[in-house]
């Protein structure tokens, strides 16, 4: 029997109902199961959590007590495939319990809330928090990327979807399969007046009478009876070109709505889901996945409608010519669809493998391609050349593999449907011998039968078509399908931003460790230049890109002028805040394209302005194409630092109210950086600027500065504040100053 | 060249053994002593991350703190005596949490997900693997681990080992 499937709010019901409580105080929050002991090894256990005690169970019985105000924290750590909470008190460390990852959800989250009970006395309840999310129709687990569960979201069918996707294109479909069908009746036509000409004229003792004595009327008759057959050959290749062009001209369109919609849902992604799959895969979906969708609509689609319909067709003709014949030859057709049928999952599973095959070798490529600097850097092209070579010759491996597996197949169905054709001859051949059919009847009858044949051949090949498009069918839905993680509120507010920015108790934690910020608090105003300095790995680009909404936080709250992040529209945010990285990025098109990048368009003398600005202008009036020299791909090389300050250029263009700087000046020389600075100093006078450098030089101008250590704000303050502190910051200045001074004494001693 | 400037040289990266660490556990927690000329140091919980988790099981293992900074490293478990070696094993089986795939029941795949009925150490298990080419890891030739949607990972140790049956229903995501 099929094991029910229980709701969270069931199962802790179920264990409420189960697990003694004497001793254990407090209105129940939550109730859940964990599925490994102290040791390591599988156990049957469960936590209640109340809003005084944490009760831990083991085989239905309580062995430890939590107090929750008597505990000083709550940790949740997460191993590899299992995570465990653990309680802090003055006694030191004590686990609570331990799980498989299929729990780690609830355990980081009842931490996370036990946390926010011990410091406002407030919790959340488990439907609130989306704990133990079930699907509503099947009461299956959601993981926290999923909003229907994928089993029941199977049966939206896809076909029908794809089909809805196609519908601005359907007149030129249906007018291809009318065609199709008009070039058929045509070729019906053809066996009939082959009879005409073979038993009225040349097998005919009438007309071989008629013509001995000279009756010139059979000539004529005779004539236009050819005429009537080149009639039909040239209505039958005009429908079937006529055809064609509706058809290209459907695909074209088609293809072109769908790579449009597929890069739309790929740039809606937020950057945690685009950092789980490889540019090369995404590639392939836009590109090599889309052309089989449109293969597929546009070529087996009304394939399969005008083949079914010719089947049954030339099958019903057949049957009222002779139900016999007819049952002869259409006997192995059920046959072969039910075959087809129960190999399908094979032949998908084969092709998902070929597919698989072929993206790993895009991906590779894609792979070395952008790293071509560092294979030549460090003299591995042979190796390079090797992994290429193993991904394609395992590409071709397979397709060899899965080519010659559909060589043995197809020759079988072939054969198998070909069967009734050899009972045919044999059932034709006895009746012309026995005088009870003529050999027009004979001609017409095999000329229906070849028909028929058509659509039976094409079934046989219908595993092959199917499967390659199915498999692209379901690369491109988990696309399409992928669930926005971060997406706009309803009715998000558009505002003007001033640039006030408040951070609220920020928690945040990548999909796979712990948190990276634990519960930040900082507040910049308006037109302030706030320096965020720490060691690497201390929050600082994390904490800049949920200010970008590049993530939504854990827990906690950024606003900005008043406004919830998640309340204003993502694209009015990026709007208003420009942006310097460290890694730049330039893309095909001249100097002007690239700074005029956010604002298409933009006059030249704002484009100059910018690049003044941002101490660009200078070398690229010295290039000899200047603003219009062609850079990116293929085109004008610039040095690090020129690449940087287009970038900055680009910000500075926005005109943005924030202004982000994540080690913007780090590659260029200390002279560049100053003029940089300066001018960094004026614009961002009325900015709200939030700066991140590791040469601490960099923040001179802050108003203040905000020290990062292991996710949280240790010190805040001026540099004179900090130093006087005598904390991290100024074990940093320290430390860069001592730096500085042996760098100077080695270039003493060098010269 | 002078040996002196050799890399291992100027990173030093302190190794423990029986002499130099005491180990203890309690609760389902480590905990340990270092001794050194300087003092002996306390850590009252401390985590083993193994640098080669597929390829080197028993060696090079770092030893983090609470804070997860390296204090030290384990070159190899057989540097303990047994009784502390055992305790290590019983730490490391405690952090990397792997299911042994003894028997593969049946797998189903749909639309991007499939669906998997296994049978390992502690009976009969179920998992969903959403893109299950690239949730099966290849550690050699003959071993692999499968990745759930969760991040559970059960491992199969030898493919070679494994039952024709079982062999047939995975055979195609490799």
């Amino acid at each position: 029997m099929k094991e029910k499937i229980l709701t969270q709010d069931q199962r802790k019901r179920a264990l409420l109902d189960r697990l003694p409580r004497e001793g254990v105080e407090g209105d129940v929050i939550t109730a859940f199961e964990y599925d490994t002991g102290a040791d390591g090894g599988k156990a049957d256990g469960a936590v209640i959590v109340t809003d005084k005690n944490v009760a831990v169970y083991l085989d239905g019985k309580l062995i430890k007590l939590f107090s929750v105000c008597g505990t000083d924290k709550f940790e949740f750590r997460r191993f590899v495939g299992v995570s465990e909470i653990t309680a802090f008190d003055k006694d030191g460390e004590h686990l609570v319990c331990r799980a498989s990852d299929t729990y780690r959800e609830v355990l980081s989250k009842n931490v996370k809330r036990l946390q926010r009970l011990k410091e406002t006395g407030t919790y959340k309840d488990d439907a609130e928090l989306r704990i133990g999310a079930v699907c509503p129709k099947c009461g299956r687990r959601l993981n926290s990327n999923m909003t229907v569960c994928v089993k029941c979201a199977d049966k939206r069918s896809m076909f029908k979807r794809i089909l809805k996707m196609a519908s601005p294109y359907k007149w030129y479909l249906m007018l291809s399969v009318l065609l199709f069908f008009a070039g058929f009746a045509v070729s019906l036509l053809g066996p009939y007046v082959n009879k005409l000409l073979v038993d009225g004229y040349i097998d005919s003792a009438e007309a071989k009478a008629a013509v001995s004595s000279g009756d010139r009327s059979v000539f004529t008759g005779f004539a236009l009876t050819v005429g009537l057959m080149v009639l039909l050959t040239f209505l039958s290749y005009l429908f079937g070109s006529l055809r064609n062009l509706s058809i290209m001209k459907a695909g074209t369109g088609f293809i072109v709505d769908l790579r449009k919609l597929v890069f739309e849902q790929i740039q809606k992604m937020s950057v945690r889901t685009l950092s789980r799959r490889t540019s090369g895969e995404l590639m392939r979906r836009v590109t090599g996945d889309t052309a089989q969708i449109e293969n597929f609509v546009t070529g087996q689609l009304p394939n399969i409608v005008q083949q079914a319909v010719l089947l049954v067709a030339v099958g019903v003709i057949l049957f009222i010519y002779d139900p016999f014949l007819a049952f002869l030859i259409l006997i192995p057709v059920p046959v072969c669809i039910y075959a087809i049928w129960l190999c399908n999952e094979f032949f998908r599973r084969i092709y998902s493998r070929q597919w698989e095959a072929e993206s790993r070798s895009g991906s590779v490529l894609y792979d070395i391609f952008s790293g071509i600097r560092v294979v030549k850097a460090h003299r591995t092209e042979k190796k390079e050349l090797e992994r290429f070579d193993r991904a394609i010759t395992e590409e071709r491996d397979i397709a060899i593999k899965n080519e010659a597996l559909f060589n043995i197949v197809d020759p079988v169905f072939t054969f198998v449907l070909n069967i009734g054709s050899l009972l045919l001859m044999y059932y034709t051949g006895s009746r012309i011998l026995g005088r009870t059919m003529t050999l027009g009847d004979a001609a017409m009858l095999s000329s229906y039968v070849t028909l028929i044949y058509g659509p039976i051949d094409w079934l046989a090949y219908l595993p092959r078509l199917l499967t390659r498009s199915v498999t692209s069918l379901v690369k491109i839905f988990d696309v399409l399908d992928e669930k926005q993680d971060i997406k706009d509120a309803e009715n998000a507010a558009e505002p003007v931003i001033e640039g006030n920015i408040e951070i609220k108790d920020l928690t945040f934690g990548y999909d796979d460790g712990g948190d990276v910020l634990k519960g930040v608090d900082l507040s910049v105003k308006k037109g302030e230049m706030v320096g965020i300095v720490g060691r690497s790995g201390a929050g600082k680009s994390t904490l800049i890109n949920l200010i970008m909404r590049m993530y939504d936080p854990d827990g906690g709250s950024i606003t900005v002028d008043g406004y919830d992040l998640s309340q204003i529209s993502q694209s009015c945010l990026r709007s208003q805040i420009g942006v310097v990285l460290q890694e730049t990025f330039l893309f095909k098109g001249t100097v002007y394209d690239n700074i005029a990048y956010a604002k298409p368009g933009c006059d030249k003398e704002t484009v100059i302005a910018a690049s003044k600005a941002a101490g660009a202008h200078q070398f690229i009036v010295k290039l000899p194409d200047g603003y219009d020299t062609v850079i990116g791909e293929n085109g004008h090389t610039l040095s690090g630092g020129e690449r940087q300050r287009i970038s900055i250029a680009r910000a500075l263009l926005h005109d943005p109210k924030i202004l982000i700087l994540d080690e913007a000046t780090a590659s260029l020389d200390t002279e560049t950086e100053k003029n940089i600075q300066d001018t960094l100093q004026k614009l961002t006078r009325d900015r709200t600027t939030i700066a991140i450098a590791h040469r601490l030089s960099t923040l001179r101008n802050a108003t203040f500065l905000a020290v990062l250590d292991q996710g949280r704000i240790a010190e805040c303050g001026s540099h004179d504040e900090l130093m006087r502190k005598k904390g991290i910051y100024y074990g940093l200045v320290m430390a860069q100053r001592q730096m500085s001074r042996i760098g100077k004494k080695s270039d003493t001693a060098a010269s | 060249m002078n040996n002196g400037t050799a890399l291992k040289d100027v990173v030093v990266t302190e190794y423990i053994n029986d002499k130099n660490a005491v180990f203890s556990e309690h609760d389902g927690m480590l905990s340990m002593k270092l001794i050194s000329s300087d003092g002996d140091k306390d850590y009252d919980r401390v985590f083993l991350h193994r640098c080669f988790p597929h390829e080197l099981e028993d060696g090079y293992i770092s030893v983090l703190d609470r804070e997860q900074n390296e204090i030290c490293m384990i070159r190899s478990l057989s540097d303990f005596s047994d009784d502390v070696r055992k305790m290590l094993e019983r730490e490391l089986k405690r952090r990397y949490r792997v299911s042994v795939v003894k028997r593969i029941k049946s797998v189903n795949e749909r639309y991007g997900y499939s669906y998997w009925k296994i049978e390992d150490e502690n009976g009969a298990c179920e998992f969903t693997v959403r893109d299950t080419y690239r949730s099966i890891t290849k550690i050699s030739s003959d071993r692999i681990y499968i990745t759930d949607v969760d991040g559970n990972r059960y491992e199969i140790p030898s493919l070679e080992a494994l039952d024709r049956k079982s062999f047939r229903k995975i055979e195609l995501f490799l």
